[in-house]
């Protein structure tokens, strides 16, 4: 997986790419948790170019909101594709990450 | 890789994996490429590789917990209408009567225990043998 870090305004942007696993999850875990404050506690990952996730990926997505719920923060994905929300919505951990179907509508919040 | 014909069908794969999860992602792309020839849809496709995934994983962190002495059997079998994957591994078994329901309000924030709920979720069927250790999984065309 690569990860490409941006910022727009009050956002943090993660814009992913290649497939989310348990061989690279730590990856994800790597960038975010040192860069997550009370000033930067606005993130959203981009899944425009992800292909592939699986349950340690979703485990990943549930510290990440554990850890800006501390912060007073908010974890939004964009652009994911069909399969990836399907398994976002059959697993339930779409009722505690925002889902939205472009980065503009992610940033609008 | 034991054999595979172009045409898809008949189709038999069998693999032995060290408990390593960097060896997971090849192997799963080697095995998702020779079934790339069977009749499946791509929400089908993903669906078989979240489950071999899942399977596999489970199996080394699980069941072998990362002892790489330990191996794990993978056997893939295509006939006509149905694909067969069995995942095999030398752990003590499991309880797989009382696996919690990951969906509950309880579980929900859990960081694991979503594995076989997927798997049965992706596939067709699912069942268990010699106490867990090995988990049978169909898909059917």
């Amino acid at each position: 997986m690569d990860i490409k870090v941006t910022r727009n305004n009050d956002f943090l942007i993660l814009m992913l790419n290649g497939e989310i696993n348990a061989d690279n999850v730590a990856q994800l875990r790597d960038v975010f948790m040192p860069i997550v404050s009370e000033k930067i506690n606005k993130v959203i990952l981009d899944f425009e170019t992800v292909s592939f996730m699986d349950s340690s990926g979703l485990a990943s997505l549930i510290e990440l909101v554990q850890k800006l719920r501390k912060v007073n923060g908010k974890l939004s994905l964009c652009n994911v594709n069909k399969d990836i929300r399907g398994v976002l919505e059959i697993t339930k951990v779409h009722k505690i990450v925002a889902i939205h179907d472009s980065m503009d509508q992610a940033l609008k919040g | 890789m034991a054999m595979c014909f172009m045409s898809g069908i008949p189709l038999h794969i069998s693999e032995t994996l060290q408990s390593r999860i960097g060896l997971v992602p090849a192997f799963i792309a080697a095995v998702m490429g020779k079934l790339c020839f069977l009749p499946f849809e791509q929400k089908a496709s993903f669906d078989i590789k979240l489950a071999l995934q899942e399977a596999v994983i489970n199996a080394m962190k699980h069941g072998n917990k990362l002892n790489a002495a330990l191996v794990v059997k993978v056997d893939i079998q295509a006939q006509e209408r149905q694909l067969t994957i069995e995942v095999t591994d030398q752990g003590p078994g499991f309880d797989y009567t009382s696996i919690p329901n990951p969906i509950l309000p309880e579980n929900l924030e859990k960081m694991s225990g979503r594995g076989i709920f997927l798997i049965q979720n992706a596939m067709d069927h699912v069942e268990f043998e010699d106490h867990g250790r090995t988990i049978r999984m169909t898909k059917n065309f």
